[in-house]
């Protein structure tokens, strides 16, 4: 049964890794839809009360963290020199933060 | 002079029972556990303030990027439209439809919000000076830190299920790890400032209470990860859209003076250092809060009447008792010349 503490932990590797690897001299739709993930990413943080409100524990953690854990591989591993790659990585934390989102308003 | 040569193993023996090594470590631990706990209280006000910090400034930089995004909660676009010139390119407009996947940022003051936190932190610290005095020595008014400590953590109580009760979402039950953490630490302190033989019992009860403080690092621990989590997003917000008007200077029709380029890349590249430093101040607190932990347990674990030491502990005892013996061998051997001399 997933932690609260590990999905705060996987969030956090993730944001690290939007932190780390934006770089706004890769082309404009890529910058775009980095701003617009990262923005979902800020609102998900900003959710306080959602993340207070959360159980210690809950079986339904494990999914959330896998697709954070895997967006954040995805990102660390896609060529930045392949834009392709890059929006499939971006794919990825997209749906992870789908998860997030869905976890946070439950 | 005979009588008070036989008396030198006697007055040895007293040295090192009143003063023992033992009481020594313990002093030593319980200094630890205060100091500990005034750098905690200190980094996570530190860092409670750059919290604040990195949310002003990320809210700053989407009002500067599109006045769109000045009403709150501020809805960034799924779909960025980088080449749109006027207002309205990052965030939707008033009057515009909802859609799915924006990003709703509230653009409020987070004071309030932080107030649990920082209460969880002066209880904390003021449980951990109480502590220290209780076991350093006896003060003048032992209670009253541990009332302070008391009202506080009660206050924080207080907070927290109000903020975390009647929400949506997986409520946690009361059963739920950081709810009881505060409840029992709230129960622990009304046990301590309720104990009428001040000091010795303090020592006493402190020395039993199996957990000490460490149900409330834990709880404090959380909601740090949670704010850590919360500075690290406003500050990749801050940088992205930033960089996302890096992105439209460098590839605006016709093109801008090379001068408006260049400060745009200087602001992004300033602006990417100072987040960079920010990202410091978290761990150093989260390495605090364990070896506060660590502190409490050491202190704890000494308290005892017959505590389990440690190779290394049980040699420092035993080499403070030799010190001690030898010192009052010292004093005696003075005492005995001083009396042949008169």
């Amino acid at each position: 049964m997933g932690d609260k503490a590990a999905l705060q932990g996987s969030f956090g590797n993730l944001l690290d890794m939007l932190d780390d690897r934006f770089d706004p001299l890769q082309p404009g739709d890529i910058v775009a839809q980095w701003t617009s993930i990262m923005a979902r990413g800020a609102a998900c943080a900003r959710n306080v009360a959602a993340w207070d409100a959360l159980a210690s524990t809950s079986p339904a953690y494990d999914s959330v963290i896998a697709a954070l854990d895997q967006a954040t591989r995805a990102l660390v591993t896609a060529d930045y020199g392949n834009p392709n790659e890059v929006e499939t990585a971006l794919q990825a934390t997209s749906n992870a933060l789908d998860q997030l989102e869905g976890i946070l308003a439950a | 002079m005979g009588q008070l040569v036989k008396l030198v193993p006697v007055i040895c023996a007293g040295a090192i029972v009143a003063g023992c090594g033992l009481n020594a470590l313990r002093t030593e631990y319980a200094g630890n556990v205060g100091s500990e706990g005034t750098a905690v209280a200190a980094a996570s006000t530190q860092f409670l303030r750059d919290v604040e910090a990195s949310r002003r400034l990320a809210n700053i930089e989407m009002i500067v990027a599109d006045p769109a995004c000045g009403s709150s909660p501020a809805m960034i676009r799924r779909a960025i439209v980088m080449n749109k010139a006027g207002p309205g390119w990052l965030c939707l407009m008033p009057n515009e439809p909802r859609q799915y996947g924006v990003g709703r940022l509230s653009l409020a003051p987070i004071s309030s919000q932080i107030q649990p936190t920082i209460l969880l932190v002066s209880s904390l610290s003021a449980y951990t000076k109480a502590v220290a005095a209780a076991v350093d020595s006896t003060p003048s008014d032992p209670m009253k830190p541990l009332l302070d400590a008391l009202e506080t953590a009660r206050s924080a109580q207080g907070l927290i299920l109000s903020t975390t009760g009647g929400q949506g979402g997986p409520v946690p039950p009361a059963e739920d790890k950081g709810i009881k953490a505060i409840g029992d630490f709230v129960s622990f302190l009304s046990q301590l400032s309720n104990e009428p033989d001040q000091v010795r019992r303090l020592r006493q009860l402190i020395a039993k209470n199996p957990d000490g403080a460490l149900p409330l690092v834990d709880a404090l621990q959380g909601h740090l990860a949670t704010w850590e989590n919360s500075r690290k997003a406003d500050d990749g917000l801050r940088l992205a859209v930033n960089g996302a008007m890096l992105r439209r200077a460098i590839d605006a029709t016709p093109p801008l003076p090379p001068e408006e380029r260049r400060k745009a890349l200087t602001d992004f590249y300033q602006i990417d250092d100072a987040v960079t430093a920010t990202a410091d101040i978290y761990p150093a607190l989260s390495k605090s809060l364990g070896t506060l932990a660590d502190a409490d347990n050491d202190l704890r674990r000494v308290l005892v009447e017959h505590p389990n030491l440690t190779k290394a502990e049980r040699a420092k005892v035993a080499e403070l008792n030799r010190w001690r013996a030898i010192n009052a061998i010292d004093i005696v051997t003075a005492l005995i010349t001083s009396f042949k001399g008169a």
